[in-house]
């Protein structure tokens, strides 16, 4: 089955602390490599914490880490980088804001 | 100022020292240095990662990906935006004032787009 | 930004929160990834004259769509649904000036649960509102911060009310401030025809971007490879980028011209205004062999004013 709903993208400690070793290190790539999903969702669409994941938007595809998280469904988490990046919409809608928090994508396990 | 005191013979001891990653700016760090290298620093996380890593992943003077000299990397940016129409400058959020004042007056001169990280 | 030039809003240093609040609410920020000692310094823990308590002295609401890492520091977790927060802050306002919205239930949060909070917001001595940008990034975006800043306003009646952005980079304010010092606008300016011009949505660097217009960029300190939307990003693969930055970086991968400069306050002192526009000045405890990124600005300038005169001369010898 696939998910769908809205990409939450937003800082986190582990990112923003690994950043700084090098973008292209290991320890970065862990820290951004994820999309979080809760639990019901989860369950929904037979995705288990640690699976890959096929998420897409109308901007772009990233394969990743699907992690079980506490947010509401058909809301998914990912720390801002390249990765959730190639999903965010460049559409601002004459603010000068792109969808950071308003991109919608689908899931699907692979 | 700096306020460099030596902890031993190698380590130099900087007090009251400002983070430069968020804009929490705390100014209240203790910086040891051992040869140009941080060796270790009171601040959070953050900023640990910055100046921990500080010495390492150092930008080369370069021009389509070949090591120039700086002088040279410097021309060739000036020929790039004198001969462009319609330039971008971004940035500026994590540098000084004094930099970003230079960056404004180089946008006025070639007629740039100028845009910071306020939207983004 | 645009909300603030819509709105206005009453300011205060970060020393009077530490000193007099005894209402924290964070609404779409999460300090505790994005601002770590935030809490320790100023807004939660931190003791001050009339906060002699620290932290007992002060009630902590967070709000937000997810249970961030900053809830458990608060006595208080309010969940929005995902994009309702501009809903949820005119429900504030709504029971702020004595009417009762017709519904239990505004953007998934209880309405006896709003009340309640804007009851708290009355009677503080001091309360202070922090937004990041799960207001400024969501649905409704600017507009959500006006919501924040008139919310602000409507409380100013009854108690000293503060709301303030948690701005992210260490200089961002700074970036606003100079630009509009020297130009009259905070960002988003086009000096095509001569004189600034300000049009977020326009001269904003994602629209530019997207839109494919610029054709050539100058990055001065940032990473748009890593922190903007691809499809945006990518433009700057197209064309020729130059790049000033301390540090390798996924810009300085793609870039023409890499230009390396000094980290301002690792290997160069300068300036930077802190999120309540207090400017510090930074150590520099490091050395670095290159320049400060001033330097080469300078050079560019030079060097791009004798090529033009180069070019008036030949114009004149034919």
């Amino acid at each position: 089955m696939v998910l769908t709903g809205i990409l939450n993208t937003a800082r986190t400690l582990k990112q923003g602390t690994t950043m700084h070793i090098s973008k292209t290190s290991p320890e970065y790539l862990d820290a951004i490599n994820y999309i979080g999903i809760c639990a019901q969702d989860m369950a929904r669409a037979d995705i288990s914490d640690g699976d890959r994941v096929a998420v897409v938007s109308a901007s772009g595809e990233v394969t990743i880490r699907a992690k079980k998280m506490d947010v509401q469904e058909g809301a998914f988490f990912m720390p801002v980088s390249y990765l959730a990046n190639r999903l965010v919409s460049a559409q601002t809608h004459g603010t000068g804001v792109p969808g950071f928090k308003t991109t919608m994508v689908e899931i699907t396990k692979v | 100022m700096a306020t460099a005191a030596k902890a031993d013979e190698q380590t130099a001891v900087f007090n009251n020292v400002v983070c430069p990653f968020c804009a929490t700016l705390c100014d209240d760090l203790t910086v040891h240095v051992r040869g140009n290298q941080v060796v270790k620093v009171n601040g959070c996380n953050l900023s640990k990662g910055v100046f921990m890593n500080a010495h390492t992943e150092w930008a080369t003077p370069r021009v389509d990906g070949k090591r120039v000299d700086y002088d040279d990397a410097v021309d060739e940016a000036a020929r790039i935006l004198a001969r462009s129409v319609n330039p971008l400058i971004f940035g500026l959020a994590a540098t000084d004032v004094e930099a970003q004042k230079k960056c404004i007056e180089l946008a006025d001169l070639i007629g740039a787009n100028l845009d910071n990280a306020s939207s983004v | 930004m645009v909300a603030l030039q819509l709105g206005g809003a009453p300011a205060a240093t970060l020393g009077e929160v530490k000193n007099r609040a005894d209402l924290v609410i964070f609404w779409g920020s999460n300090p505790a990834d994005s601002h770590p000692r935030h809490f320790t310094r100023y807004s939660g823990t931190a003791k001050g004259r009339f906060t002699r308590k620290g932290r007992k002295d002060r009630h902590i609401v967070v709000v937000d769509v997810r249970r961030t890492p900053s809830v458990k520091y608060a006595d208080e977790f309010i969940q929005v649904d995902h994009g309702c927060d501009y809903e949820v802050l005119t429900a504030m306002r709504m029971i702020a000036g004595g009417k009762r919205p017709d519904r239990d239930e505004v953007g998934g949060v209880g309405v006896d649960t709003l009340a309640n909070l804007v009851d708290r917001c009355k009677k503080a001595r001091m309360g202070v509102l922090f937004f990041g940008q799960g207001i400024t990034e969501t649905r409704g975006k600017h507009q959500n911060s006006t919501a924040i800043y008139q919310f602000g306003k409507d409380m100013s009646r009854y108690s000293k009310f503060l709301t303030m952005p948690m701005r992210g980079h260490y200089n961002v304010v700074g970036s606003g401030n100079t630009m509009c010092w020297q130009t009259g606008y905070p960002f988003a300016v086009n000096f095509g025809r001569g004189y600034p011009q300000f049009n977020p949505g326009e001269f904003s660097v994602v629209d530019l971007l997207s839109r494919k217009e610029p054709d050539a960029a100058l990055i001065v300190a940032a990473e748009p490879m890593d922190h903007l939307p691809y499809t945006a990003a990518s433009h700057l693969e197209d064309i020729p980028t130059i790049v000033l930055d301390p540090r390798e970086t996924l810009t300085t991968k793609i870039a023409r011209v890499v230009i390396p400069v000094k980290h301002a306050g690792v290997s160069v002192e300068g300036s930077a205004y802190r999120m309540d526009h207090v400017p510090i000045r930074m150590q520099a405890p490091l050395k670095s062999p290159w320049p400060k990124d001033d330097a080469p600005l300078d050079a560019i300038i030079r060097k791009i004013k004798q090529i033009r005169i180069e070019q008036a001369g030949k114009t004149d010898g034919n």
